[in-house]
């Protein structure tokens, strides 16, 4: 029994850090029905294309929040570069949807795409 | 991002992974030092730190750089037990440095050894006149081993024929009032034994006891919690608290 916690404690640790460190993939995904960021983001470009500027405020409201939630989750395993990113993309859409400039925001929901694939 | 957290979570990480990786490595980093092991230690130890503390990388790249070193060490040590000729292209042959009481010069230069080095080597294993040595070697992991002449060795006791008994180990049987029962039954003694030896050291209870060991000749050491120290042997001149 001593022998079998011997290999099997460590071999536990072993896991559970290279879960940790590779979790990032999985879990920017939603895990409730306020965190999907990319869905959110994805709205966000609708309501741009057709100009529905209120709509596309609140979608980027859900945004900001849905990260607040992921970023604690990922921040283990994701570097702080990519995640500063995604704060400022997200940041950058809001004031291209406060100043109703759609030319300001596509770039940036299209940063946003790019970040977040590579995110985990 | 919450910086202090995910440094304690990636130090806890990094810590037992250097705690496991070094039990894996084995006691051969440390009782056999060479150049390689010195800085592949360094490099294991500065990869460990940059995976606790560079929050701006992933800590899994890290990781695994870390992992790569082991078990390219523990690839190394296999190498080196399977093929001697491998290991010393590893690990380099001991050099000869001094023979008879004559400095190999050129030895020395290959090596990149100065006089005063050697002779500093010599001092330090109490050989103060080169011409006590008949060979001095420099060990891969950097000691210098020296064998005096003859003339200038230590007497000892099959020198002299003198009557000599097997070398033993002194073997603890209690530790903090426990009895180490499988090093009782190891040195042939039983518990009536132990307690009867603990009676005539005027000890009537086990937890009188912090420490007990058979010496290797066969006489019980004991050492119990009350020390009965007085202050004479006290080398602090003043009264403290520091």
């Amino acid at each position: 029994m001593k022998k079998f916690l011997l290999y099997l404690i460590p071999s536990l640790f072993v896991l559970a850090s290279f879960l940790i460190m590779t979790g990032g993939g999985w879990l920017k995904g939603p895990f409730g029905d306020d965190d999907d960021l990319l869905s959110y983001v994805e709205e966000i470009e609708v309501y741009v294309k057709a100009e529905k500027w209120e709509e596309a405020q609140q979608e980027q409201r859900k945004a900001e929040n849905a990260w607040k939630r992921i970023s604690k989750r990922v921040q283990y395993s994701v570097e702080r570069d990519d995640m500063m990113a995604i704060a400022e993309s997200l940041h950058r859409i809001k004031g291209g949807i406060e100043v109703q400039d759609a030319a300001t925001v596509f770039p940036d929901i299209y940063y946003f795409y790019g970040i977040w694939n590579a995110l985990g | 991002m919450q910086e202090p957290l995910v440094v304690i979570v990636r130090a806890v990480i990094t810590f037992f992974t250097i705690l496991l990786y070094s039990r894996l490595i084995g006691k051969q980093l440390i009782g056999n030092f060479t150049m390689f092991d010195y800085i592949n230690g360094i490099t294991i130890g500065s990869i460990a730190a940059t995976l606790a503390t560079d929050i701006s990388s992933k800590a899994l790249v890290h990781w695994v750089a870390l992992t790569v070193f082991l078990v390219l060490t523990i690839l190394l040590q296999f190498i080196g037990l399977k093929s001697r000729y491998l290991s010393k292209i590893q690990d380099s042959e001991p050099v000869v440095l001094m023979q008879r009481g004559n400095m190999l010069e050129k030895n020395l230069e290959k090596a990149r050894i100065t006089k005063d080095e050697l002779m500093q080597q010599l001092r330090s294993k109490n050989i103060f006149s080169p011409i006590e040595v008949e060979v001095a070697l420099l060990e891969p992991d950097g000691t210098v081993s020296i064998l005096p002449k003859s003339q200038y060795r230590p007497v000892e006791r099959g020198d002299l024929n003198l009557p000599f008994q097997p070398s033993k180990l002194t073997t603890e049987l209690i530790y903090d009032g426990k009895v180490i029962a499988q090093n009782l039954e190891q040195r042939k003694k039983s518990k009536d034994w132990l307690m009867n030896q603990l009676k005539m050291h005027g000890i009537h209870s086990l937890e009188e006891v912090s420490y007990a060991a058979v010496l290797p000749n066969d006489q019980l050491y004991v050492d119990k919690y009350d020390d009965h120290v007085g202050d004479d042997m006290n080398i602090s001149d003043y009264k403290g608290p520091y």
